[in-house]
């Protein structure tokens, strides 16, 4: 009995969860779907085939969006680790300070810093460009990426370390194949987290971007706020699959990259 | 050497996030005062609009963070009864599909609780065939209304998952290494769950929580979709304000836009003194 009620609890959030996107998919299919119906007058694949096929505006902003995220990942992943060690390393005054200030950008929604740092970026010249959209993400990606790499760092054991010294391999090879499989969840999950909220800036990249850098995001706005909602629909879920996929093919290729085998440089044979 | 360039990239990384961050914060706050100085702010303070909008924004703000703390507790309490039952990988399987609305933009959560909550919105259509209402008037307003259920239950669909998220792997965790021991003190799972899961988890709630209260206090997508015109919250009184009002009104709008920050960043500095209390006390 009360496994049964545990079960139908589980069964009802998730249906809270994902009726919302059912009927998203729903959306997107149909035509007119006036009131009172449960479902549309009919089916049609022709948002689908507008978006996909009839215009080049999806993939130009797919190529800006996947551009955009990767580069932030990729430089908020280069930033994070060493800021992410240093921050393990020793206790001090200063540092919890630098943990507040990383803290921040996580609390704080990006309309908040977007304002003035629109100011600030217009005096740069780096507003409408592609760099200035990076930059700028880079503000809401790091925090998570910096405290994912702290977490990782919390749990090395310096003892690994030591026996590599003791079996003579080299800083380098201590780096690759000591700390780096180590990190590697860590890193692949500080990837993931960055490029997903990349991908989902939306007032960040308008204001940056001067409306010139076009990503999905900004795409599926005026769509889904009271435009062609169809057309919104089919943005939304070509948005999560992306995401999706993006995901599945950094994981690969991350576990592919810092997976290598050992090969065994020594002449002790 | 190579001590020197990894401690070149920290530093670097450093100073890059804290100009980034406080050139917005700062920039924020000097362009707030160039086109009228501190009248900006008297102007705000005068009106009663600001008043009305703070208050909405805390309000929504705490309610969420009630909610979803009771419901995200309440869902991963029955996951873990749920783990108890059946193998772990169907148990991600579940815990995967919970948490697939974090792959959705806020835009698109906004989007969705249109869809369902509004008068000729899903559940109003399931509502009349059901015949509990004869016309779309009589269903009540869930959207742009008076008391912001929409945006609650924005958020209930967007932060819950994000909640999963940050607890799962704690309960797994701590399943994989405590169980036996439970097991050995003859602990019921109830008692598992409370004595020992809990406690464990509870760094992870406080966290998420404040997270989730920070942002939706500050956050302005899902109420510029689903609130009412009057009052709005903080976040989108200072949006309109500044991205539609006229130029001479932007001071007003960053006014209202970094008191909005210094509530955050104060109720966070608070936040942060209790929890490190609380933690030097448990030792």
């Amino acid at each position: 009995m009360r496994k049964l009620s545990s079960q139908i609890i589980v069964v009802i959030f998730i249906g809270f969860i994902i009726i919302p996107i059912v009927f998203l998919a729903i959306w997107s299919l149909s035509t007119r779907w006036p009131w009172p119906l449960l479902y549309p007058e009919s089916i049609t694949i022709k948002w689908w085939n507008q978006v996909l096929f009839e215009s080049k505006g999806f993939y130009l902003g797919l190529k800006n969006t996947l551009i955009i995220g990767i580069s932030t990942a990729i430089v908020g992943v280069g930033l994070s680790i060493p800021i992410g060690k240093y921050l393990v390393q020793k206790k001090s005054y200063i540092k919890s300070i630098l943990e507040g200030v990383f803290f921040l950008p996580i609390i704080l929604s990006p309309l908040t810093i977007t304002l003035g740092l629109y100011q600030t970026f217009s005096k740069w010249n780096l507003t409408g460009s592609m760099i200035g959209v990076i930059i700028a993400h880079l503000i809401p990606c790091l925090p998570y990426g910096i405290r994912i790499m702290k977490i990782s760092f919390e749990h090395f054991n310096e003892k690994y370390l030591e026996q590599g010294k003791m079996l003579k391999a080299s800083k380098r090879q201590r780096q690759i194949y000591i700390i780096f499989p180590f990190l590697r969840p860590g890193i692949i999950a500080a990837f993931h987290l960055m490029l997903l909220i990349s991908m989902s800036q939306y007032i960040l990249t308008i204001f940056i971007g001067s409306g010139k850098i076009q990503t999905l995001a900004s795409q599926m706005y005026p769509y889904l706020n009271g435009g062609n909602m169809s057309i919104g629909g089919v943005y939304s879920l070509l948005f999560a699959l992306i995401a999706i996929l993006m995901l599945l093919i950094v994981e690969y290729i991350l576990k592919k990259y810092l997976d290598r085998p050992v090969k065994s440089k020594s002449n002790l044979k | 050497m190579s001590k020197i360039k990894e401690n070149k990239m920290t530093y670097i990384g450093t100073i890059f996030m804290i100009v980034l961050i406080l050139s917005g914060i700062v920039k924020g706050f000097m362009e707030s005062l160039k086109r009228g100085g501190w009248n900006n702010y008297r102007n705000l303070f005068r009106g009663q609009e600001f008043y009305d909008s703070l208050f909405l924004s805390l309000k929504l703000g705490i309610i969420t963070t009630v909610l979803v703390g009771l419901l995200s507790l309440l869902l991963i309490y029955f996951l873990y009864m749920i783990s108890n039952k059946y193998p772990i990988k169907r148990v991600r399987i579940l815990k995967n599909i919970i948490i697939s609305p974090i792959l959705f933009p806020y835009i698109v959560a906004a989007f969705c609780m249109g869809m369902l909550l509004m008068q000729s919105g899903i559940l109003g259509r399931i509502a009349y065939r059901l015949g509990i209402i004869s016309q779309m008037s009589e269903f009540p307003q869930l959207v742009n209304d008076k008391y912001g259920i929409g945006i609650v239950i924005g958020y209930l669909w967007k932060t819950i998952p994000f909640m999963i998220l940050m607890l799962y792997p704690v309960l797994e965790k701590v399943k994989d290494k405590w169980y036996d021991l439970g097991n050995i003190y003859n602990a019921t799972e109830k008692q598992f769950f409370f004595y020992v899961v809990f406690p464990m988890m509870k760094n992870a709630i406080m966290t998420g929580l404040f997270i989730v209260f920070a942002y939706s206090f500050s956050a302005f997508e899902l109420p510029y979709f689903l609130g009412q015109t009057y009052p709005k919250t903080l976040s989108v009184y200072s949006y309109l304000r500044y991205a539609k009002g006229p130029f001479e009104e932007r001071g007003e709008a960053l006014a209202a836009n970094f008191i909005l920050t210094l509530i955050v960043i104060m109720i966070g500095t608070v936040a942060c003194y209790f929890y490190n209390k609380l933690k030097q006390r448990e030792g």
